[in-house]
Formats: C-alpha cells, structure tokens, sequence
C-alpha cells in the first residue's frame, strides 16, 4: 500500500536453492522480527517481506522461497511471475549445489531475459576450511553470466544485509523489468503450451484441452 | 488485506526530528539504534520541543534499550516498553518497522508506535489502529456499507438480468462487464459527501473498496461462478480423475514431514470452507487461513533446533490436501479468483498464496511419474 504522496516501490525476489544450502536460515537471519521474538506463532521461510528505506526511497520487499525439488522443476515459472530480482544459492562446501545454480541460471535466463538482477550467493564461509568451491571459479562464473556474487554466513550474519541493499538499490533497472519480464514469460510459454500464457508448468494427456479456453489464459498476463 | 503503513518521512514527528537535530539523526545511524515514531493520526496539535526527541531515540543497552536521555525501555510481543525513568510506566503497541539506511549506507530502525508516550488515549481509539482492516463476511460488509447497500441492489440487479442474455459470450466479455459494474458501483457511493470524507483516509478507501467488491460477487456469485464453473468443466473433470488415482497416497509416500501432520486435520477443515464463499476475495483468504493452519509451529518448549517451513514443505502438504479433501472444482475456483479479483498485487501475501496453490494444482501430473521412487 503506497503512502501518501510518496512512491513505495514493491519488489518481489524469488530465492532458489537446494534443500541443504541454507537458504531458509539466509531470509530468516535477514528478515526476523527481533521485537517479537516471545510470541512466534508461525515458523515460515517461504513468503517474507521487509521494509525498507534507502536514503528516502521506500521499498517493500517480499522475498518468494520457490519449490526446489527436482520432480517439481516445471513449476519454476509460476512462482517467477512478476519478479524484480532471483537469489541463487548454494554451499561452498557442496560442489552439487553450485552445479545446480548454474541450471538454474541458464533456466532463469532463457526465462526472464538479460534483464533480471540475478545474484549468486555462496552460503556457510564459516565452514572455510571444509570449502569445495573455489572463490575464483564461483565469482569467476557469477562474471560470465552476468550476475552478482556475495559470500554470506547464515550462522555469523555476513554478507546477507549487504546483499538485499545491493539487489534493493537498483532503481531503473526494476522498474522496467516487470514488463520484459512478463512478455519474455508469456512468450516462453505460449511457444511451449499453445497459448497457455498462465506461466504452468508442462500440460500432459487430457489436460491440454484446457487452452480451449484461451482468453482465460491471456487475462492472466495483463499485469 | 490492508495493514497500517505510512510514509515516515512524511511524518510531522518525523520531520521535526530532522530539521531540528540533525545530530540525533547522524548519532542513531553510528548506533544503530532505533527510533521511535508516533504514528501521524496520534500526533499533538503545535510543534515539538527539540528536547522531547532525546526519549524517542533508543541505544541497544545490556539489557534491551537505553533513550539517549537515560530512560529504560523493553521492547517484546510488539510492544514498547517504557521503564525505569519515565514517569508513567506504560507499554505502546508498535504498527510496523522500517530499516533506515543512510547516504553512508548505516543502517537503523525505525518503530512507527500508535501514540506519544505522553498522551493518553483510550484503548478503543488504539484498538482501531493497531487491529489489521479486513472485512471478512457479508455481514461485516452489510455492516459497513449500512444503508448504502440498498443503492447497490438495483445496479446487481440489472447486470443480473443483462447476463442471462450475454452469458454466451466470452470470459473476457465478462471480466470487462463484472469489471464495469464495480466501477458503477463505487463511483455510485462515492457521490454520498459523508463517504466521500471518509475515504479521503486511504484505510477507508481501501475498506470501501473491499466491501463494493464482495457485496457485488455475494449478489452476482451464482451466475458468474457456474458460468466460470462450466468453461472450467473438462479440466476440472481431468484433474478429478488424476487425483482419484492418487487416492491412496500416504503423506510419508508423498513426502510430506512428519513434524507438518499434526496441522493437516485443521487445515482441512478450513479448506472445506472454500465452496461456500462467495467472492474471490473470500476465496482467497481462505485459501490464506489454509496456509497459515499449515504453518502453524507445531514446536514443543524443549525443541532445541526448529525446521522453518520452505516453500517445498508447503507445496507438498497443499497437494497432500488438494488430494484428500472433496472440492469438485479446482480449476473454475482458480479461473474465478484470478479472473475476477479486482485489486490485484502480484507480490503480496495473498498472492503467494494463490501461487503456491497454483503451483500444487499442477504438480500431480509430476507426481503421478515419480511417486514410486519414494
């Protein structure tokens, strides 16, 4: 909800990762209500928001955990949707999931376009001396696909509050994306599901008579 | 849904503080500290006196806060507070925090509180502040519209009458007209001077809105959600069919944590709500009241570590209950909702709702291939 008079920029960022990376501890660490701490009533990871105000600019940010799982890889784009920035993290002592980000890049970008801010985030450098990433190769990479990397630490709170005022101070750049992104979304999905533009995952059997309806579909991508 | 918020920089208290020290304002930055600030509605008439600020500016202390002017002050269960030093011993409910960050990029809190510390307000004018605005029935909504509903009656009516006649035209012909209608609707009350006022208050407006809005789809509910319910029909039927061979699925088979059962039984429960309500809206936070019942901490006082529930654990005990519970017509509530949900955000909590509903309602076609490997 917008403020009177002044403009408050929502922001929605998707978080990615495999299951034991530590991504939950990551948004828990950045986003806890230390003024409520005696009366927790849920212990939720998955949808988080924080407000923010940087140097007079207000911004809301939500922070979207996504299904990770392999069997529910398809369901990526529907939690994509809208979308100003991704988190991609992974272990620094767990080589796996460094492979698995850079998936999830190539995904993301076939997806969403150049245009999305993506960061890649190596999480648990407390475990330094057990590392299997190397900083070179990892922010090397991160380069390449034209991404930023961040070294965090969950457990000792590092580098997380830097790496949501990073991603939170790129005005133009998201004010812009909603729309490239929804069009490199409707796109990708019509080519893939004749019209489907809902951003669903694959339609299989009987289900793909579903696109009879096709201005149902097209309604969903007006935003 | 609509919470308090407002711009703190627009705030007078606010304002006052800048112009008048600077130095607190660079000084809380170093700190980290916080700054307390009464909402815009509980401030005094007049100005403020540079001193007063000095109590509204807290340094973490060894144990909770110190005001830059030596006071105590606790904050817990969203409360400040107010200790040793201040003359009434009192607490003041806080409505929302916002990280500050600096041109050097310190960073420091700002609490938005209902009230002055030294002003006395009676608990009724804080409840009203502090509560989140939401209507969540048609009788809340008949209840805040009072006499107002009748005019609306007669515009229902019409569409009512017009929609028999269009109602082979198509889904997007219909968004436009239910569309419309509201419009009317609201452009209706809006000429009534006294409503007119009172939404100038943005919270006012919001709730208007709410309440044309679920007024409108209690009255147009039957046409609209069976005309939705038959352009759904075919994919509702195959999805019926999937789940129907899933019928057997434990929750361990599917892979959903022992620690999130204990939950299931209630969310169900809630889920079952879903047929009887009759605007998306309604629709929607019952959908929400569904994810927060899952959610709920189900920790007992000596767990030491607690697993925090990822969107994966969600997904999996939604398609666990879209499964098991009896609700006929998944695709045409989804279609409904989406369709015909009139202010929309993308980003917020509802719609992370929505989309981890979205995301469950595909997912068993997934399942259906690799439930074996379990």
């Amino acid at each position: 909800m917008a403020a009177a008079g002044g403009k408050t920029y929502s922001f929605k960022v998707v978080l990615l990762g495999e299951g034991c990376v530590g991504k939950t501890s990551l948004v828990l660490r950045y986003c806890e209500n230390k003024f409520n701490d005696k009366h927790i009533t849920t212990l939720q990871a998955s949808f988080l928001t924080k407000k923010l105000n940087i140097t007079g600019k207000r911004v809301n940010l939500a922070i979207w955990d996504t299904a990770g799982q392999e069997r529910f890889h398809a369901l990526g784009p529907i939690y994509y949707r809208d979308s100003n920035g991704a988190i991609l993290v992974y272990d620094v002592t767990d080589e796996d999931s460094f492979q698995k980000v850079k998936n999830w890049v190539k995904e993301l970008r076939k997806m969403l376009g150049n245009e999305i801010c993506l960061c890649i985030v190596g999480n648990k450098i407390d475990l330094e001396k057990d590392r299997h990433v190397s900083v070179e190769e990892a922010e090397g990479y991160a380069e390449s696909v034209g991404a930023k990397h961040y070294h965090t630490s969950a457990k000792l709170n590092k580098g997380i509050e830097e790496l949501f005022l990073d991603l939170c101070k790129q005005p133009r750049r998201f004010l812009t994306l909603s729309h490239t992104v929804m069009r490199a979304l409707y796109n990708t999905t019509s080519k893939r599901h004749d019209g489907d533009g809902s951003g669903r995952g694959e339609v299989k059997g009987e289900r793909r008579e579903s696109h009879k309806h096709s201005p149902e579909r097209r309604t969903d991508c007006r935003r | 849904m609509a919470v308090y918020d407002e711009n703190i920089l627009k705030n007078p208290f606010y304002q006052a503080l800048e112009k008048h020290r600077p130095d607190l304002c660079s000084r809380v930055a170093e700190l980290h500290g916080i700054i307390l600030v009464p909402c815009c509605g509980s401030l005094p008439a007049g100005s403020f006196t540079a001193s007063q600020f000095d109590g509204y500016v807290l340094q973490p202390a060894e144990q909770g806060y110190q005001t830059l002017d030596g006071k105590e002050v606790s904050i817990d269960n969203n409360q400040v507070r107010l200790g040793e030093g201040f003359p009434n011993p009192t607490s003041v409910p806080i409505l929302f925090e916002e990280t500050f960050y600096n041109e050097k990029e310190q960073a420091y809190s700002i609490l938005c509180i209902t009230r002055p510390f030294d002003a006395d307000h009676s608990p009724e004018e804080l409840s009203t502040v502090s509560v989140p605005y939401c209507l969540k029935n048609i009788e809340d909504v008949r209840e805040f519209l009072g006499r107002h509903a009748v005019k609306l009656d007669k515009f229902v009516a019409a569409f009512c009458h017009s929609f028999k006649e269009q109602e082979r035209k198509g889904l997007r012909h219909q968004i436009d007209s239910v569309n419309t209608l509201y419009t009317k609707c609201l452009q209706l009350l809006l000429r009534d001077s006294r409503l007119k006022i009172l939404a100038r208050q943005e919270i006012q407006m919001t709730l208007l809105k709410q309440a044309v809005e679920m007024y409108i789809h209690h009255g147009i509910h039957d046409l609209l959600f069976s005309y939705v319910g038959s352009l759904e029909a075919s994919r509702d039927a195959a999805f019926n069919k999937t789940t129907r061979s899933l019928q057997d699925l434990q929750q361990k088979e599917l892979g959903v944590k022992s620690e999130f059962s204990i939950n299931i039984p209630r969310a169900k429960r809630e889920l079952s709500q879903l047929n009887s309500c009759t605007s998306p809206q309604q629709k929607l936070l019952c959908i929400r009241k569904v994810v927060l019942t899952i959610m709920q901490s189900t920790r007992h006082r000596d767990a030491v570590s607690i697993e925090a529930m990822c969107a994966d654990d969600l997904l999996l005990v939604i398609l666990y209950l879209l499964i098991k519970t009896e609700i006929p017509n998944w695709m045409a509530n989804l279609s409904y909702i989406k369709n015909f949900r009139f202010r929309k955000s993308s980003k917020d909590e509802l719609s992370y709702c929505l989309t981890s509903f979205e995301a469950a309602v595909d997912s068993p076609c997934y399942i259906r291939g690799s439930v074996r490997i379990f």
